[in-house]
């Protein structure tokens, strides 16, 4: 599944973030890579979501969203 | 540049007094954006700091003058950046300040709530090798995010001084300082320490990723306060906060919505019902009481006649337009600042990305584009909060196309005299031909000139919301308006005089020095050189091209042009035009061969496409520079001639 499949009060482990390479290093320099635990907060218009990273509140729109695997904490 | 092992760098210059501005040591600010970075820098310097350009760039930064303990230091605000691997025009300045050799000193202000993310960006710095002073900051958030951080156990793990720092109550500057002062006479910099993991791990970007981890878990054992980014996969505990709370509604697409409109709504009045009286106030006060005053004290008569003219009608006049701009600068700085401050504004970014990633700008770019609707001077200077220089630009090169309030008293004097009937239809359309030049302007700008401008994913940081600082705004406002009245006050006043000095030379008749009728002048004459242009347009009359001419100074002048040109006397409400109606309706009849009606749609759209005002003018070329201004004009031009004679050659065949 991806993020935007994840509803508010998900907690997902990021399994692969699907965008080039230097924006992927800036979501790893933020928090978000492979193996990272995030909260599904809110979700926003235009099918963004709000995720919580440690502390870290980050908005990310829909179509980055869609880029970013994920699966539920506690799936294989 | 990788350092594993780089030399201690040399002891620093310290000044003894507030005078050698020169010998003072240079001290950089870097941290991620949102951790009160700029906060503690007006904190710091107070009064004592400017707004000056990255060199060749036109990245802002405010440089300013701190007392650490002893000694004067020159502190300098860099743009808050995730990584010194940067994404922006914005990012390089930053990253490049770090590396820079005359950089004595970086402050580097770590966000106790956020700590990964501020890790990530220390050990890029420590691969820079710079002498380093930690200020950590958000002690507040982090405990209520249950996620605190001991300044002492950082301290030990980064080998370089720790100090927890309030910028909103200046608490911990004092230690700051001091802590600074030391660090100046015997520097340390941060040094990445081979972790257990990665001992031979040869890829810098790793190194400081596995660093990170190692001091994570030194500094806050527990993974429920890492969050995410230790890497380890699990699960942390959610702590809700008030601000998710809030968020909750705010970010509710039905809710989110609707509220940014409020927030726009109110900040278009704060651009318009709220400055007139303030504007009105400072116009009354210099180009009334103080221009009267002026022309008591000068000659009236002699061979010096034309002296009260050339000062108070040219220099007074000039400096009152500069003046008048103040309290509008200030209001709108203030609201937007507080508006970021607070945390709302990346909240609008979220909720009108959308819209605005659709013309190919940044969401922020909402705020602006709404106050240029009010104002467009205000307008671009607000473009400061978006992040990223060239969509700054972009978004300054499109506020021109946002109809001003100023030209809506051209649209009613012209609608109310050439459609009486429709007036207020003729009004909305204006303003919808706006939008969509400003729509039209994005999307062939981002397809031409602003090509290089990435599309990047939306991966927005949401700050906690909490209480603005005010001192600190009101403080950055002030320095902020004064850069204004200081380097675009200057053009202004000297582009008003010489146009004063244009309509007072005669060239026809027999009058003396600035007892001339504009169609006797200089100014005239200019004007009539000028009117050919706009035959294909249906007005190409020297009155209409006089109007135009004077609107490029401001559109407030445009219907008293219009007056005078007419020898008629101004209306006083421009949806009454009396005697000027009939003399507009005959010239434009005349010079449109009998389709007045066209001619006045044309000259309609010429007023909202180019350049709005000289104020505009002079911003736009403190910001982005000559070149881009100048840009901006001419295609100002082009679409205001092209649709203006497509409106004319379309509505007279009709």
């Amino acid at each position: 599944m991806n993020l935007a499949q994840s509803d508010p009060g998900d907690v997902v482990t990021v399994v692969r973030v699907d965008l080039d390479e230097a924006m992927r290093k800036r979501c790893r320099e933020l928090g978000l890579s492979p193996g990272s635990v995030v909260h599904v907060t809110h979700r926003g218009g235009f099918g963004g979501r709000v995720v919580g990273i440690g502390a870290d509140r980050f908005a990310l729109d829909a179509q980055t969203c869609v880029r970013v695997y994920v699966s539920p904490v506690g799936a294989a | 540049m990788s350092c594993h092992d780089a030399p201690e760098p040399v002891p620093v210059r310290r000044s003894a007094g507030p005078t050698t501005v020169l010998d003072e040591p240079r001290v950089v600010l870097v941290g991620n954006p949102n951790v009160g970075k700029s906060t503690l820098f007006n904190t710091l310097t107070g009064a004592r700091q400017r707004v000056v350009n990255a060199p060749g760039t036109t990245v802002e930064l405010q440089e300013g003058r701190w007392r650490a303990d002893d000694g004067w230091v020159r502190l300098v605000d860099l743009p808050g950046t995730y990584s010194l691997d940067a994404r922006s025009p914005d990012e390089q300045v930053a990253a490049d300040a770090v590396r820079e050799a005359r950089t004595d000193l970086v402050v580097l202000v770590v966000d106790a709530s956020g700590l990964a993310r501020s890790l990530v960006l220390a050990g890029q710095v420590a691969l820079v090798g710079a002498p380093t002073v930690v200020a950590l900051t958000m002690s507040d958030v982090a405990r209520t995010r249950e996620v605190a951080v001991p300044p002492a156990a950082l301290a030990a793990r980064l080998g370089v001084p720790v100090v927890a720092v309030d910028p909103r109550t200046g608490a911990g500057v004092d230690v700051l300082a001091r802590t600074v002062a030391a660090a100046l006479e015997a520097p340390h910099a941060l040094r990445l320490r081979r972790t257990p993991a990665d001992p031979d791990e040869p890829d810098d970007a790793e190194r400081v990723f596995a660093w990170v981890a190692d001091v994570l878990a030194a500094v806050q054992p527990e993974p429920s306060q890492r969050g995410a980014a230790d890497g380890t996969g699990r699960p942390a505990q959610p702590v809700r906060t008030w601000s998710d709370r809030v968020d909750r509604v705010l970010l509710d697409p039905r809710v989110g919505l609707p509220a940014l409109l409020v927030v726009m709504w109110a900040l278009f009045q704060l651009a318009t019902t709220v400055a007139d009286p303030l504007v009105s106030g400072i116009d009354t006060l210099v180009n009334g009481w103080l221009a009267d005053a002026v022309r008591d004290v000068l000659p009236s008569s002699g061979i010096f006649s034309w002296v009260p003219g050339l000062v108070v009608d040219g220099i007074l006049a000039g400096v009152g337009t500069v003046l008048s701009f103040v309290p509008l600068l200030a209001l709108v700085f203030v609201a937007v600042a507080l508006l970021e401050d607070c945390g709302y504004l990346a909240r609008a970014a979220f909720v009108a990305d959308r819209a605005m990633r659709f013309i190919g700008l940044d969401g922020r770019a909402v705020l602006p584009l709404v106050v240029g609707f009010g104002c467009n001077v205000p307008a671009l200077s607000a473009t400061r909060t978006l992040p990223h220089a060239r969509q700054r630009l972009l978004t300054g090169l499109l506020i021109p196309f946002t109809s001003c309030t100023a030209r809506l008293t051209v649209y009613i004097l012209v609608a109310s005299t050439f459609f009486p009937g429709h007036a207020g239809t003729v009004v909305f359309v204006m303003y919808v031909a706006s939008a969509l030049l400003v729509v039209l302007g994005g999307l062939v700008l981002r397809r031409t000139l602003f090509r290089d401008v990435p599309r990047d994913p939306l991966v927005l940081a949401l700050p906690a919301y909490q209480r603005p600082a005010l001192r600190p705004i009101a403080l950055s406002a002030g320095v902020r308006v004064l850069a204004f009245v200081r380097k675009a006050g200057a053009i202004i006043v000297a582009t008003l005089t010489v146009v004063w000095v244009l309509m007072a030379v005669p060239v026809t008749g027999s009058h003396r020095i600035a007892e001339v009728p504009v169609g006797d002048s200089l100014y005239g004459r200019a004007a009539s050189a000028i009117a050919p242009v706009f035959e294909p347009a249906g007005f190409g009359t020297w009155e209409a091209s006089a109007a135009l001419a004077t609107g490029f100074v401001a559109k407030e002048v445009v219907v008293g042009s219009l007056a005078q040109t007419a020898a008629v006397a101004e209306p006083a409400d421009p949806s009454q035009p009396g005697d000027l109606a009939s003399r507009l309706r005959a010239t434009f009849a005349a010079s449109s061969g009998g389709h007045g009606g066209a001619a006045a749609a044309a000259f309609l759209w010429f007023v909202l496409a180019y350049s709005p005002c000289l104020a505009t003018l002079a911003e736009q070329r403190r910001l982005f520079g000559l070149r881009w201004t100048l840009v901006g004009v001419a295609a100002g031009l082009t679409i205001a001639w092209v649709g203006a004679v497509t409106v004319f050659q379309v509505g007279s065949r009709l």
